[in-house]
């Protein structure tokens, strides 16, 4: 049942463009970026080739984009063609986990577990959200597993050539997402400190065997680890790092910050307040309403919603957390015992990091490296109750007790995703962009200037979004004519007749024939409703929506 | 009481939840007698025992007479999930999903601010002393005293009959997130107090060299603590 593909197939593909049921500003961006990669050879920037992509306030990891070059030119630039590359990534990931635990976690005893394993992460609920739209930590998770299998197949061979393939995997998960960077490296140089004896081993064996082959291999890794660190650690890249670290976070800045200023050891209270903040973060994704509540942000804040796994694993989850910690008996023999249990540590552990030295609490999407190790422990939580229970009729009380509970976990989470996120949460997720651009699109020709507002909401304007990329991405404009623009090459982001700036009715010039795509507040109440309401897209919980409105 | 030695005595008196507890010195004392009597239960299972630890919890409740109400806002965003359905009122899914067992969310809420690990280690006291500031209920370092008492007891574990320990735990667990979180604490300190006496059994198995740089690191966590919360005149 776990290994069946109609399985991936559907939690994966099945109305990939229909759920969720519009595109984020981040896949509008990725779309049209590499709808001007193949295009120009340009990002939106007029940049060719770049290494970073330069968006809104921040440089977006490069390999999703490139990823995606290959699907528009296959079918456009449509919803499916951003969306498809992480789909299809996603389902490699359960591949690799099914191969990760046959062949390299559980013991031969043990290894039908890998199959529970592989079912288990093939319909989290943590990765499911995230797998149906473009979001670039699929593609760094997917690296980062193939990062792991060569870890234990080095670990296995000592071979230069497997070696030579963890570090190349390591590399491509760590430009792949921000969270991977710190991650994938602290997981690497620990495996290789807890078992530094057979890496210095290998490595002189290498010397002794090519030493050709492992210089090639020395200048490859002294080349690469160069240029990520120029491109990504301290160079554009490392933008958004410095956006969110947790010292701009906002418990720090206006919480404890104004009272740790006049404070006679200011510095030395403000270290250890950020100290305390990093350390409480961290926790935080100990806490069971992650795992239960909230963790997955599918509803409104206040209402319930759904945590990252299902309310049946969750006593399973702690099981298999103290089977790590203290046990051994499931982990594969070919290996060092400890070892399997020491990266599947350091996995879980380094995993967390990212994320709690960033900004907000409890962030499902930073965490998504951890994955496949809470399904893997989940696995021996199951393994173990079952293996507890001596008699047949307690088994199958268990066997039937956890079928009910995925089931019903599986109604629940299905509930929530596709009914009520959309609903609840469209405002924030930029839902009616997408129809705007198309209503502008075959209109705009009719006006003499677009204006759009990017500052939209339901109580006003607190949202800024970016809603260009829409309008680029819907109309598929030119980035040939985009990237010359003078407009945009003093940085704005005005194409054709379309502005996008604040709208203030009155201080406009109304002697025009003008088009507003704004929201309610910035409109005389008279207007809406009238015969110059060109357009109204409600937001799906009917609490306000984006109005089209002429001047004639 | 197993053996903890001079400097797990001293351990004991430091602890962050016993300093700046706030309660009343008989409510103390009464969450220090059932985390400890939570311990021995957890020690060796004794029928006695588990009578006590069940007369002590009848007398707090008596005590407390403790307020269970329905979270009215989260009933009513059970409701507006429900009327999100179409045709919500001959919806299965929404009876199966929308319904009382979602307001397991509040008690989830209530055991998150007394109980998580974020709160037993580095912010329970936020609604003592400041939203933001992070002081847990315990010592950070407190998290590897008591996996290192696990650890140590993890092989003598399995053959452990833990049925009275269990009962004892989840019904604290139980009024823990059941009622309202000021209540809460008399029964969230019990857990709290066994933890403690888990982590000093941890601390007491490292040497004493590392027991006294432990016990200096207690001190001067507190009363650093205490003097920015002076400051802050909270």
């Amino acid at each position: 049942m776990g290994y069946h593909p109609s399985n991936y197939f559907f939690s994966r593909f099945y109305w990939l463009t229909k759920f969720p049921p519009h595109l984020t500003i981040d896949e509008v961006a990725i779309g049209y970026n590499a709808f001007s990669i193949l295009k120009t050879g340009k990002d939106e920037w007029g940049v060719p080739f770049p290494v970073s992509f330069r968006s809104i306030g921040d440089y977006k990891a490069p390999v999703l984009v490139y990823l995606t070059v290959p699907f528009v030119w296959l079918l456009g630039l449509n919803d499916l063609s951003v969306r498809l590359p992480v789909a299809i990534f996603s389902v490699v990931n359960i591949f690799f986990v099914w191969y990760l635990t046959r062949r390299h976690i559980f013991d031969q005893k043990y290894s039908h577990l890998s199959y529970l394993a592989t079912f288990i992460f093939s319909i989290s609920p943590w990765l499911v959200p995230f797998s149906r739209s473009g979001f670039e930590a699929i593609i760094a998770l997917t690296f980062l597993l193939a990062n792991i299998i060569f870890v234990f197949e080095f670990r296995k061979s000592g071979r230069l050539s497997h070696f030579f393939f963890m570090f190349v995997f390591a590399y491509l998960s760590a430009v792949s997402y921000h969270s991977a960077k710190v991650v994938v490296p602290l997981l690497n140089i620990y495996f290789i400190l807890t078992d530094y004896r057979f890496f210095l081993h290998s490595l002189t064996g290498w010397y002794h065997q090519n030493k050709v082959s492992l210089l090639i291999a020395g200048v490859v890794f002294v080349g690469i680890t160069a240029f990520f660190v120029q491109n990504f650690i301290v160079g554009p890249g490392a933008s958004r790092a410095g956006m969110t670290f947790l010292i701009k976070d906002y418990d720090f800045t206006n919480g404890l910050l104004p009272k740790f200023s006049a404070h006679s050891l200011s510095s030395l209270t403000s270290t250890m307040g950020l100290g305390g903040l990093w350390f409480k973060r961290y926790l935080e994704y100990f806490s069971t309403n992650f795992y239960l509540s909230n963790g997955l942000g599918l509803a409104t804040p206040g209402h319930p919603g759904q945590g990252v796994v299902y309310a049946i694993e969750y006593p399973f989850l702690i099981i298999g957390f103290f089977v790590l910690l203290f046990g051994r008996r499931f982990f594969a023999s070919f290996h060092p015992r400890h070892l399997v249990a020491t990266i599947l540590t350091g996995w879980f552990f380094f995993s967390l990091l990212p994320a709690s030295i960033t900004n907000n609490s409890q962030h499902a999407l930073r965490t998504l490296n951890i994955v496949p190790v809470i399904s893997i422990l989940i696995t021996i939580g199951i393994d173990s109750c079952f293996e507890y229970f001596r008699s047949k009729l307690a088994k199958s009380l268990l066997v039937i007790f956890v079928i009910l509970g995925y089931l019903l976990g599986l109604v629940r989470f299905t509930d929530y995703y596709t009914l009520h996120y959309p609903v609840e949460l469209s405002e924030t997720r930029s839902y009616g962009w997408k129809q705007m651009a198309i209503f502008a699109h075959g209109h705009h020709e009719e006006y003499d200037l677009v204006y759009v507002d990017p500052q939209f909401g339901t109580q006003g304007p607190y949202t800024y979004g970016v809603p260009y990329l829409y309008f680029l991405f819907y109309s598929q404009y030119d980035p040939n004519i985009y990237n010359s623009d003078p407009r945009r090459k003093l940085g704005g982001s005005d194409f054709d007749n379309y502005l996008f700036t604040p709208i203030n009715w009155p201080d406009l010039d109304h002697r025009q024939n003008n088009l507003y795509i704004t929201s309610p507040w910035s409109l005389p109440k008279e207007i809406l409703g009238s015969s110059k309401q060109r357009y109204f897209v409600p937001f799906l919980n009917l609490s306000s929506g984006l109005y089209a409105v002429s001047d004639r | 009481m197993p053996k903890i030695g001079f400097f797990g005595l001293l351990y004991l008196f430091l602890i962050p939840f016993i300093v700046f507890s706030g309660q009343s010195p008989f409510l103390l004392f009464l969450s220090l007698s059932l985390g400890y009597l939570l311990f021995s239960l957890f020690q060796k299972p004794s029928y006695g025992l588990f009578v006590t630890f069940l007369a002590l919890i009848t007398l707090a409740l008596i005590i407390l007479r403790p307020r269970f109400g329905l979270d009215m806002g989260l009933l009513n965003a059970i409701n507006s999930q429900r009327g999100e359905h179409p045709d919500f009122q001959n919806s299965i899914i929404s009876r199966l999903v929308h319904n009382k067992s979602e307001l397991a969310h509040s008690f989830l809420s209530n055991f998150n601010e007394l109980l998580s690990p974020v709160a037993i280690f580095a912010s329970g006291f936020w609604h003592w002393l400041d939203p933001y500031y992070p002081l847990g209920y315990l010592f950070p370092w407190d998290i590897y005293f008591i996996y290192r008492y696990f650890r140590s007891a993890y092989q003598g574990m399995s053959g452990r009959n833990l049925a009275f320990f269990l009962s004892a735990l989840s019904l604290l667990l139980l009024l823990t997130g059941l009622i309202y979180v000021d209540q809460a604490l008399v029964f969230s300190f019990a857990v709290l107090f066994f933890l403690t006496l888990l982590s000093v059994l941890g601390y007491s198995t490292t040497s004493k060299k590392t027991q006294l740089g432990f016990l200096v690191a207690n001190i001067v966590y507190l009363l650093y603590h205490l003097n920015v919360t002076a400051y802050f005149k909270i």
